[in-house]
């Protein structure tokens, strides 16, 4: 029982990550930023890359892993999305280019380093640590940690700093900011760094805990859509609790059933939601996409 | 000739399965994700009820069209109740559910190892067997998607679709049942879907799940973006031009797998150029917005 628990707190902390990073994208830009799944996969393989390919240490590949995800998010900013915020297009336009962006993501990887499971391993398998009678690795307990500290980064960055009351602005009504002169597109790019650098932390700490595939961000991006939805749409506090939900629901039901069904029932749990309440646990049903 | 048959086979269910999207992402205005899913429900229905139980190709088809149909409407209602956000999300949550039952339901599907020896189509006593026999009935199946998709775009239902679709509540306003009509239209292009998932399973006479996933749902819809939206021709041009783009790549002579990364990395490259540079696609009646 505690260990169902603690696994749903560990892939719940995994869930939120990403779901922090997609929703900071979500509710200040208004659109779904799928290719954040490329994004997580590419600095997953920078960092395993650099620590098993050109034997950097880890905490050294880890960083550069990081910040380079967080330039990648710019440049995708900058560089694709920008140009169709120009054009005035509309929610489905970034959809569909986000996708084509997150397709040709995972295949260069897939590409460039095959489609087998990597892995940082290069020692025997620890066993972990025993905690309250249940058991937990090293790089769970980073997990955790990366988590917990991120979320109250940018909690502290939004209410507490003028560029995050900036940021909440544009994401709340952009038009209004730039009338009012905020620079909404130098707010643009610190969003996307920021949220494409916690991306990226969440898929190095996923490929330590699991492994590498090309596939990793997309599978992980799809539970960072159901929190970001079934904790609220233009609520990001809301993510946690849906993270945790989703992570016990997900534990769950590989306890009871038949451990392949449980993607199954986390998408089940999203159509309940979208069904009975869609607003989601803290969000505001009126808010929207696009326009 | 041979060869150039069954690309004529990929290009007729291709072209089938393009427009029977376009109905709802051209017409009605909502993209969805779901196209593979319905695709590949149409394709195991035929494939359990011709393997399992015997039946004929018609009914085996009509059967998957039925339930391809009826699970739309539980993804439609529920959430074009809502916004449209949610519909397109529903519609993705539909389809990795599709693909996970398919791959995890293994009593029933086999999972991954899918459904082999599925006979070839029988109608009426004539069994297609030659590749040219079944880019026949690819083509029939086509022309019997187009036409389906026409006079329902040329009819009073498709200008509520397309009224619906340039501003909802002016429609709604009018008095239409904007909720029934995008229902309608999505249940539609559902069994469509599954009609030519219906003659895939038989011209292949093998099915499994990894050709009905979330990324052939987006080839799909690639392929409405590429040709053109909400047009008669443009779906059929998209699915042409993408049918075709990876034997084009096949003469560079590379491995197999790394022509289908690149192939996957020119179609994603390719939405990214379509929809910066012309979201009307190719030959489209609807520019994407």
């Amino acid at each position: 029982m505690q260990q169902i628990l603690l696994n749903a707190l560990i892939s719940g902390s995994t869930y939120a990550l990403v779901g922090l990073g997609f929703g900071l994208v979500l509710f200040t830009r208004r659109f779904f930023h799928v290719a954040h799944g490329g994004v997580i996969s590419v600095a997953a393989y920078l960092c395993w890359a650099l620590a098993t390919g050109a034997g950097l240490p880890l905490a050294a590949s880890a960083g550069i892993a990081v910040l380079a995800a967080g330039l990648l998010g710019m440049a995708l900013d900058a560089g694709v999305y920008r140009p169709l915020r120009k054009k005035k297009a509309g929610p489905t336009i970034f959809l569909i280019s986000s996708l084509g962006i997150l397709v040709a993501l995972q295949n260069g990887l897939s590409l460039i380093f095959g489609d087998d499971v990597l892995s940082f391993r290069s020692g025997r398998i620890k066993i972990g640590v025993e905690v309250f009678g249940a058991r937990i690795t090293r790089v769970q307990i980073t997990i955790l940690a990366v988590a917990l500290v991120t979320w109250v980064l940018v909690w502290l960055l939004l209410r507490g700093t003028r560029a995050g009351r900036m940021i909440r602005a544009v994401g709340s009504d952009a038009e209004l900011a730039h009338i009012l002169g905020l620079p909404a597109e130098r707010l643009s790019l610190l969003v996307f760094f920021a949220a494409s650098s916690i991306g990226g932390a969440a898929g190095i700490l996923l490929g330590l805990d699991v492994g590498l595939t090309p596939m990793m961000g997309f599978q992980a991006l799809f539970m960072g859509v159901v929190v970001v939805i079934l904790g609220g749409m233009g609520n990001l506090a809301g993510i946690a609790p849906a993270a945790l939900l989703v992570g016990l629901v997900r534990e769950a039901a590989g306890w009871w059933l038949p451990t392949q069904w449980q993607d199954t029932s986390v998408f089940l749990l999203l159509i309940v939601f979208l069904a009975l309440r869609p607003q989601g646990i803290l969000g505001d049903v009126s808010w929207k996409t696009g326009e | 000739m041979e060869y150039g048959l069954h690309l004529l086979v990929l290009i007729a269910l291709y072209g089938a399965l393009a427009t029977s999207l376009d109905l709802v992402a051209g017409h009605a205005g909502r993209i969805t994700l779901s196209q593979a899913a319905f695709y590949g429900l149409g394709a195991y229905a035929s494939a359990l009820l011709a393997v399992r139980a015997g039946w004929p190709f018609l009914a085996g088809a009509l059967v998957g069209v039925i339930v391809a149909a009826v699970l739309s409407l539980c993804v439609s209602i529920p959430s074009l109740r809502l916004r449209d956000d949610a519909f397109v999300l529903a519609t993705f949550a539909f389809q990795m559910i599709v693909f996970s039952v398919l791959n995890n339901w293994t009593e029933l599907t086999r999972g991954p190892l899918g459904i082999p020896g599925i006979p070839r189509p029988r109608i009426l006593g004539w069994r297609a067997d030659s590749t040219g026999e079944l880019a026949l009935l690819a083509a029939g199946i086509l022309i019997l998607t187009r036409l389906v998709v026409s006079r329902l775009a040329g009819s009073p239902f498709g200008r509520v679709l397309r009224a619906l679709r340039e501003n909802e509540s002016w429609a709604q306003a009018l008095g239409k049942d904007t909720l029934r009509c995008k229902a309608s239209a999505f249940a539609v292009s559902a069994g469509l879907a599954a009609l030519a998932g219906s003659l895939w399973a038989h011209y292949v006479t093998y099915v499994d799940p990894f050709g009905f996933t979330f990324m052939e749902s987006v080839l799909i819809l690639s392929m409405v973006v590429l040709g053109g939206a909400a047009s008669s021709w443009g779906p059929l041009i998209g699915a042409a031009m993408l049918v075709l783009l990876p034997e084009a790549l096949r003469l560079l002579g590379l491995s197999n797998a790394a022509a289908a990364n690149l192939r996957q990395i020119a179609y994603g490259l390719l939405l990214v150029l379509m929809m910066r540079f012309r979201p009307r696609g190719l030959a489209g009646r609807y520019e994407l917005r």
